[in-house]
């Protein structure tokens, strides 16, 4: 490493940690019964139930807290909303403070879909797919397509958690490089690379913009540019230094999105991908290997990503599935197709929703596949649980991974 | 652009095949009577010959999704009337799911309306979709071409008028909507979360049935035994929540059904309760 990267490295890293230290100690803490008055905007769908509704709620001082309320008027993704109520705290499941608003007053402020034109396009999507299809279709296409996260029946919801693949459905830098690798491979045999290159970045501005720009989508499309750009340019240095300066310009404007785990395991998954994904390509044997087999480059990336995330889903979900590299290897490819399909028909769909539920329907047999390898191995057992995973642990683990990379890139 | 026509040539046939597997599935001339396992509550789901899809009451939540995704086949997304037999939150809130995600041709209920937030919501929807809702009364019919008929038993127009005048918060359980569905020989009694007076009152009409849905989740108060020696039921479902906080069903319930030989399943136990009939005999499905 030269000598100005070490500078480089030196300035973003002591610029973050001094944010940091402003950031979290200006940030107030509420006392157990204390009664708060904010406005806030809802940030995720709303389960109703005979209880009313539940969600999460955004606090003024950055964190998140439990909520449940009256059912009428329902909220939606996007909505401002003002909410008093007394906040308590119960013990989470990994030991932590977990804040809850039990039926606080609440007052619907502005409808997001009134007042902005994206969340009622994304508004019109999840309707027409959640009428077009039954419900574990639909949640898993908007989960898969536009990382839109609706209700799942209770034991789909568990074996996806149990098989690995929450990744999937949710907005990740994963998803996206593989639909532009996808998209890159189809322009690439009309086009140019460049040309290719740029085409299959409009697409993916296209994913987020029909996603209504969702941080998280943001992120993961900046996150999935890099990687892909970087595995057609074959500029892995450029692609790692742009991953740490988008990481760095993230957490400086939200410090708070270090606790995210969306963040840390896009970031980490993508950061695997750059750099230690193309060190299975080395030797000619084993490249030629992953290319000839069907399932070769989803298994690659699967691993790798396992690979480089696998202390934050321990520390996260408690538990780590035995099945999980396997489960997948078999159902990675159907992503790329999904998200095409799903597109189209959403597109389609706006305009004239019976064509578009008629390309929707040719989604079925990916579906099928999808939540029958979800079905077979999650309820198949093969759970690793793991309680407090301590921090140095998981500290010398990217430690010796670090070393590997570095000394099998030479 | 050979291998993307192929993809899509593969992908449209192997839909073709899903289609015609799940048309022989679904449609195989029988009337279907699914009592979804939907917790404490009710959500009876009853498909007919003649592709009618009827749900009565939605449960607390959106369980009632999954046990119409299972009983319905992938493409169809419309449900020709739905009845919600009172606005209980345990048996409307999932009706504000299965409003949202299907196409609904007809919404009926009875006359007085709910107060709580629950029901304001469901309104609300229902206004959205531009869906009005219609009121059943003792006498009213739906019917379809298989010769299915929905048989109104509960409310009369009396009753109504009398709960609503007499108390300040009327017992809506009481003006529950009660339908008796005959099909062929077949004869189902849904009595929603109606008390044993109104049973006594509606035996005689209802007559000798074959499948008879346990009152208010087997509440003591749901029906005696002066109901059962009428009705005389040869199955009886209870749709109910494990370890719920009524105590449902009661050990009262579950003794008149076994002084009575009757054979009950029910929903916490056994999961969802399918009934198959074609007219003649009836058994259970899978």
């Amino acid at each position: 490493m030269s000598k100005t990267l070490s500078l480089i490295f030196f300035i973003l890293g002591l610029s973050l940690a001094l944010r940091f230290m402003t950031f979290f100690t200006a940030q107030t803490a509420y006392i157990d019964g204390q009664i708060l008055t904010f406005e806030t905007k809802i940030n995720g769908a709303s389960k109703i139930t005979s209880k009313g509704q539940s969600l999460t709620i955004d606090l003024p001082n950055g964190k998140r807290s439990y909520a449940i309320l009256g059912s009428y008027p329902e909220l939606n993704y996007g909505d401002s909303v003002k909410i008093s109520g007394k906040i308590t705290y119960f013990k989470g499941s990994q030991g932590s403070k977990v804040a809850f608003l039990r039926y606080p007053k609440f007052e619907l402020i502005e409808k997001g879909i009134e007042s902005n034109l994206l969340l009622s396009l994304r508004q019109k999507i999840v309707g027409f797919f959640e009428t077009s299809l039954p419900q574990t279709d639909s949640s898993l296409m908007l989960g898969i397509v536009f990382g839109i996260k609706e209700e799942f029946p209770q034991h789909f919801a568990e074996n996806i958690k149990n098989t690995g693949l929450l990744h999937v459905i949710a907005a990740s830098g994963m998803n996206i490089t593989m639909v532009g690798g996808f998209l890159s491979s189809l322009f690439a045999y009309f086009f140019k690379r460049q040309i290719a290159l740029v085409l299959s970045i409009g697409g993916i501005l296209f994913y987020a913009f029909l996603a209504g720009f969702e941080p998280s989508i943001v992120r993961a499309s900046i996150m999935g540019i890099l990687v892909f750009s970087a595995q057609i340019m074959g500029r892995q240095t450029l692609s790692f230094l742009s991953l740490i300066f988008a990481g760095w310009a993230m957490l400086m404007i939200k410090p708070n999105l270090i606790t995210d785990i969306g963040f840390q395991l896009s970031f980490m998954a993508t950061a695997g991908l750059i750099t230690f994904r193309p060190l299975f390509y080395k030797k000619k044997k084993i490249k030629h290997v992953i290319e000839k087999s069907i399932i070769g480059e989803d298994l690659v990336t699967t691993v790798t990503a396992q690979i480089f995330t696998l202390p934050i889903l321990l520390t996260t979900f408690g538990a780590y599935s035995l099945w999980s590299i396997l489960v997948n290897a078999l159902v990675l490819w159907t992503v790329p197709p999904l998200m095409i399909i799903g597109a189209v028909a959403a597109l389609l769909g706006i305009i004239a929703s019976q064509t578009g539920t008629i390309v929707l329907l040719l989604a079925k047999p990916l579906l099928a596949y999808f939540e029958f390898m979800v079905n077979l191995f999650g309820s198949a057992g093969g759970l690793i649980s793991l309680q407090n995973l301590p921090p140095t642990i998981t500290l010398v683990y990217y430690l010796i991974l670090t070393a590997v990379i570095i000394r099998f890139r030479k | 652009m050979k291998k993307l026509l192929i993809a899509i040539f593969t992908a449209l046939l192997i839909t073709g095949v899903l289609f015609l597997f799940e048309y022989s599935k679904f449609y195989d001339g029988k009337l279907h009577i699914v009592v979804c396992d939907v917790g404490q509550g009710d959500a009876i789901f009853i498909t007919t010959p003649a592709k009618t899809d009827v749900l009565i009451d939605g449960g607390p939540d959106q369980k009632v999704l999954s046990c119409l995704s299972d009983h319905m086949p992938f493409w169809d997304k419309t449900i020709e009337a739905i009845i919600m037999t009172h606005p209980d939150a345990d048996h409307s809130t999932g009706l504000i799911h299965v409003l949202k995600r299907y196409k609904v041709l007809a919404f009926y209920t009875e006359e007085v309306k709910g107060t709580t937030q629950t029901f304001k919501l469901l309104d609300s929807i229902l206004a959205d979709k531009n869906l009005s809702a219609k009121f059943l009364y003792a006498g009213d019919t739906l019917k379809d071409n298989s010769g299915m008929k929905l048989i109104t038993l509960w409310p009369t127009k009396e009753a109504i008028r009398e709960i609503v005048q007499n108390r300040s918060k009327p017992r809506l359980n009481d003006i529950s909507v009660i339908g008796l569905l005959t099909f062929g020989n077949f004869k189902g009694l849904f009595t929603a979360d109606a008390g044993e007076k109104i049973e006594n009152q509606i035996e005689s009409e209802a007559g000798k049935i074959t499948l008879l849905k346990i009152p208010h989740h087997g509440s003591a108060t749901g029906m005696n035994d002066q109901f059962l020696r009428v009705v005389q039921p040869e199955l009886a479902v209870i749709s109910v929540g494990n370890k719920n906080r009524y105590d449902h069903p009661t050990a009262k319930i579950l003794d008149l059904l076994k002084n009575r030989n009757i054979k009950y399943l029910r929903t916490d136990q056994d999961g969802k309760i399918e009934i198959i009939t074609d007219g003649k005999k009836w058994w259970l499905g899978p």
